[in-house]
């Protein structure tokens, strides 16, 4: 798929520059934003111009996840309560099958997946934080909601192009990141493949209209 | 239904057997236990059930309702006179309330076998784990063990469907016929298929016209005489929507109000959040989150910590979506996709953010996505025998998982949801008959269980209560049943309660010990939750004492 480079940086920094997300990560912070939009038009231009070494792109995500241990809890570490919890529920059962039903490894993996399947709702980017707020809840949603069909177009595109490079970035890093506490802070790290899908979803809707080609 | 099943092999009709059986087990087992306790739209079910079975009215005293009043709300009808013939095998309890749902849930498995070999012609692999799916997930068995009108308006609405599809195929009037009556039955069953109904039958019509159009079986004549007939027979519940009856519940839960509408001119930008929470709630429904992790949000719906279908499913799940797209345009991908994204939308309209009860029927597409998923992977891996044995110990894992939490965690976690106090309490004090009761409970809801648990003539409770039934259909306030017999059902008055009844009835918060104290009750006895957590106390008055001469010592 041709790219070109100058439309694909000004609908990113439309995008980004109205993006909920953007403003909420760098509240306070403002040289976190210009570092942000550089790392996602540095991992743009990598794709394009050093396609050989564009899988050192999963290096970002995997040296950000292991700093982050600094200031983030991992899921492996269970607090007091998690363990009067399963020790509560441990009582429910036969003693010869307690251990069974409740134990630590059910708890690390409980939360492992509600770490993986927040940071795959789309809600959770496109129309509320908290998607299962009941609806009317005011709300700052990440990306702007209208950009949520240009997003899907986007990503069916990237599928029937079989180009998994970005589906696979998002899948590694999703794994990754999920064995932190809170995740979202993390999923910052989504935002190349937000940009990526937003963008070609964009201009082929552009591309249909005629006004962009 | 029955030329369908028949033309299976010996094998799959073994292992469809196999399936059902595994289906039936967790929808029946420990049925009138888990849930634990009877939740009161339950035991509204089953005593307007049994009164129409003795009185031929409801608990109001009105004859064969169209819509059956319960708590300021309206139940819509079939259910109820379903639950007639489980309450006249059974007689009064929580098992012959849950059966009616417990077996429809189990016989929608087959549907779900037949609609898909029906719309995927010879997929015999996909019909099989498409009903596999659906017997072993956590949403159709948790809405299957208990009293719930969207469990079995999903079977007659399915049914409709399969008989709908064979009709225009196989060219059956008399199939038409019986598609167009369960049609009806589904708008008389539960709120969310009185939208989809109408849709599907047209829809349906539809996709086969266009083809049909060459092939010349399907009439114009056919697909009018069954709309009028549809409608005809299912205007009744379509012309109650405009009463009080039945547009009191839409207007409780639709997302988009009135006032809202009015309030454009002034604030414009309203409009962007009409376009957008309808928009939110319905991609809520595809959502792997909601689908493969998080519970309902109302905790009477849900298994703790479970979804609707198992976190692994995700992998299928995406698989299936993206096989289905790829499909050619045929009528089998038409039917699916319809199903998809036509079932959420009446759930999508209201507030609640998944909710799963409203959303029963994406249930069945989503079974087949699932299923396709599975399905392609079978036939992509060489393996065979790796891969059946990894999905035998997959579903076994899965089903470990919901042992845990449909026998353990459900009635551990989740009886106070079910009202499990209530329903203990009239077995509590059934040796306190001519004792004067008052349960402290504002809302005078719990009536409904003592009517239920002590089985109270249903003739007795209508002549007690005169109830203005010329504008039955009208009422939208909830009057509150203020006694039964002798147990009343109100706040408690200190000075006038405790020296009017024998027995005070309260949550611990209701009557502290400090209070228990002041105004001199004894303790007779407290109903625990199975975690020994004190969920009711039944305190003795000193008119009480006197009258049972009692000696309890404090």
């Amino acid at each position: 798929m041709k790219r070109n480079l100058s439309q694909i940086i000004c609908l990113l920094l439309l995008l980004w520059g109205l993006s909920p997300w953007i403003i909420q990560l760098t509240k306070g912070h403002y040289y976190l934003e210009s570092i942000i939009i550089i790392i996602v038009l540095f991992l743009l231009l990598i794709e394009k111009k050093i396609k050989k070494f564009k899988y050192f792109v999963f290096l970002f995500p995997f040296v950000y996840v292991i700093f982050s241990f600094i200031h983030f809890q991992s899921i492996l570490k269970l607090n007091e309560l998690d363990i009067y919890d399963i020790n509560q529920r441990r009582q429910y059962y036969l003693p010869s099958s307690a251990r069974i039903f409740e134990n630590k490894l059910g708890r690390y993996f409980y939360y492992y997946e509600n770490n993986f399947f927040q940071a795959i709702d789309f809600n959770y980017y496109f129309f509320n934080n908290h998607p299962r707020e009941r609806a009317g809840i005011r709300e700052t949603e990440k990306i702007i909601f209208i950009f949520f069909p240009v997003f899907i177009f986007g990503l069916l595109i990237l599928i029937i192009n079989k180009k998994y490079f970005w589906l696979l970035y998002f899948i590694f890093t999703l794994s990754l990141i999920s064995f932190i506490n809170p995740i979202d802070p993390l999923t910052f790290l989504f935002l190349p493949f937000f940009a990526i899908n937003i963008n070609l979803g964009c201009r082929f809707i552009l591309k249909k209209l005629n006004l962009f080609s | 239904m029955l030329k369908l099943l028949s033309l299976m092999t010996e094998r799959n009709r073994l292992l469809l057997f196999l399936f059902f059986v595994v289906g039936v087990f967790f929808r029946f087992y420990n049925l009138s236990s888990s849930p634990l306790g009877l939740f009161r739209d339950e035991a509204s079910i089953g005593y307007n059930a049994y009164s129409i079975l003795e009185t031929g009215s409801d608990e109001y005293g009105k004859s064969f309702p169209l819509l059956f009043r319960s708590f300021g709300d309206y139940k819509i009808p079939f259910y109820i006179y379903l639950t007639t013939l489980s309450i006249k095998l059974f007689g009064l309890n929580i098992f012959a309330v849950r059966f009616s749902s417990a077996v429809l849930g189990s016989l929608t498995g087959i549907i779900i076998y037949c609609l898909s070999l029906e719309i995927f012609k010879n997929r015999k692999f996909l019909a099989i784990i498409s009903s596999l799916i659906f017997w072993v997930s956590p949403w159709s068995i948790f809405f299957s063990r208990g009293a719930f009108e969207a469990n079995a308006a999903l079977f007659f609405f399915l049914l409709a469907i399969l008989f709908q599809i064979r009709a225009i195929e196989k060219r059956e009037k008399w199939l038409m016929v019986l598609s167009v009556l369960n049609y009806v039955i589904t708008t008389y069953t539960y709120h969310a298929e009185k939208l989809l109904a109408p849709f599907f039958l047209l829809y349906i019509f539809l996709i086969y016209l266009k083809r049909s159009e060459k092939a010349g079986y399907l009439k114009i004549k056919t697909i009018i005489i069954s709309l009028i007939f549809f409608l005809l027979l299912s205007s009744p519940q379509y012309f109650l929507m405009f009463t009080s009856a039945g547009n009191n519940r839409i207007n409780n839960l639709s997302i988009v109000k009135i006032e809202d509408i009015k309030r454009i001119p002034v604030h414009p930008e309203i409009i962007i959040q009409i376009i957008k929470n309808p928009v939110s709630l319905y991609v809520a429904y595809f959502s792997p989150r909601n689908l493969f992790f998080y519970p309902d949000s109302d905790p009477q719906h849900s298994f703790p910590e479970l979804s609707v279908f198992y976190f692994w499913m995700i992998i299928p799940y995406f698989l299936g979506t993206l096989f289905l797209f790829r499909l050619e345009k045929t009528i089998s991908k038409k039917l699916v996709l319809g199903f998809l994204f036509l079932s959420p939308i009446p759930a999508s309209l209201t507030g609640d953010p998944f909710s799963t009860i409203r959303a029963l029927p994406l249930i069945f597409p989503l079974s087949i996505v699932i299923g396709m998923g599975l399905e392609k992977s079978f036939i992509y891996i060489k393996n065979k025998i790796i891969f059946i044995s990894l999905l035998v110990i997959i579903f076994s894992l899965s089903l470990l998982m919901l042992t845990r939490n449909l026998f353990y965690l459900l009635p551990q976690e989740r009886y106070s949801e079910w009202n499990y106090g209530y329903t203990v309490l009239p077995g509590v004090l059934s040796e306190y008959k001519d004792a004067d009761i008052l349960v402290d409970e504002p809302r005078g809801i719990s009536y409904i269980h003592w009517l239920f648990f002590t089985k109270y003539p249903p003739s007795l409770f209508q002549k007690q209560f005169s109830f203005n039934i010329s504008n039955y259909y009208k009422m939208s306030q909830w009057e509150a049943v203020g006694k039964v017999g002798r147990v009343s059902f109100e706040n408690i008055i200190w000075g006038g309660s405790d020296k009017e009844n024998d027995i005070l009835v309260a949550t611990p918060i209701g009557i502290s010990e400090i209070q228990a104290r002041d105004h001199l009750l004894t303790k007779l006895y407290t109903i625990n939750g199975p975690d020994k957590k004190i969920i009711l106390n039944v305190y003795i008055t000193e008119r009480g004492l006197r009258k049972y001469k009692l000696k309890i010592t404090k």
